[in-house]
């Protein structure tokens, strides 16, 4: 017997203006480095990954021209946050979220997304700090203005951003149907609906 | 007992593993010294929610409302008052 319901979540969109970034004052770990990751990275890195799968979706972040930064301990790639920037004179949103998100890029923006801590290092300050390494180094590259997106319901992502004073700018409202197979409790479907946008 | 030795309690015996402190003063930065962090703070809340039966909305988690113990405790009263 299958069984329909929606899902309903709230997205905050989030902006951060890198100007009047500090230094990092949190508990920085110990034994943790920050490294600039790009398409010109050496094949080795990957295989430094605590988490095996994560490297795959790097792989394919960096054929998609997005780049990361990202946090080792010691010898061992632990977390990363990625980036999109506007390329050239491209009318094309610089991610697809930022469609989603009703955002437009300017060439000094950046859109930030898909923040992963190995789940050993959660709950030590890495993850504020792997966040304010990362927006400190583009604002090196440059950038004026860094955006992104934490689901409401997220206690952990939200608490950073707030730590970090990132600022709310819109709520939006995602609706996700999913079919489950109620015999065996196994969900067999889901799928995100046209997304319905609300002003903060 | 009094809500801030409530708040300090559970922080002492369940944020503080390893490296536990009685006398835990009540402005002692909790965020800056790393004890609530990403993790800590969903800990936390879940916590007060429990023993002060009011729940906490996204708006109210901030970091001045859990900055330290005192401010924790000033949070928790007004909350408390405002259900009333």
């Amino acid at each position: 017997m299958n069984e329909f319901f929606y899902r309903k979540r709230c997205a905050i969109a989030v902006e951060k203006k890198l100007g009047d970034l500090k230094p990092f004052t949190g508990k920085t770990p110990d034994d943790v480095s920050i490294v600039d990751v790009d398409s010109k990275m050496d094949k080795s890195f990957f295989q430094k990954y605590t988490v095996k799968h994560r490297h795959l979706k790097c792989e394919f972040y960096l054929k998609s021209g997005y780049k990361a930064v990202a946090v080792k301990r010691a010898d061992r790639v632990v977390g990363d946050i990625w980036y999109a920037t506007k390329t050239g004179s491209s009318q094309e949103p610089i991610h697809p979220d930022m469609e989603w998100l009703n955002l437009v890029a300017r060439p000094q923006d950046v859109y930030t997304f898909d923040m992963f801590l190995d789940p050993n290092e959660r709950g030590n300050g890495m993850a504020a700090y792997l966040q304010h390494s990362a927006l400190l180094l583009l604002k090196e590259k440059g950038f004026e203005k860094a955006y992104g997106y934490f689901l409401a319901d997220n206690i952990p992502a939200l608490w950073v951003h707030r730590l970090l004073k990132w600022e709310a700018i819109k709520k939006v409202y995602t609706k996700r149907f999913v079919r489950r197979w109620v015999i065996g409790e196994e969900a067999l479907a889901e799928t995100r609906a046209a997304p319905r946008k609300e002003r903060a | 007992m009094e809500i801030g030795e409530t708040v300090k309690g559970f922080i002492v015996s369940e944020l503080m593993i390893g490296k536990r402190d009685e006398n835990l003063e009540i402005t002692f930065s909790l965020i800056e010294n790393g004890v609530v962090d990403s993790l800590g703070i969903m800990r936390l809340i879940q916590f007060i929610e429990e023993k002060f039966s009011f729940s906490i909305e996204d708006e109210d988690i901030l970091p001045e409302n859990f900055e330290n113990i005192e401010s924790i405790s000033r949070f928790i009263k007004r909350s408390i008052s405002r259900k009333i």
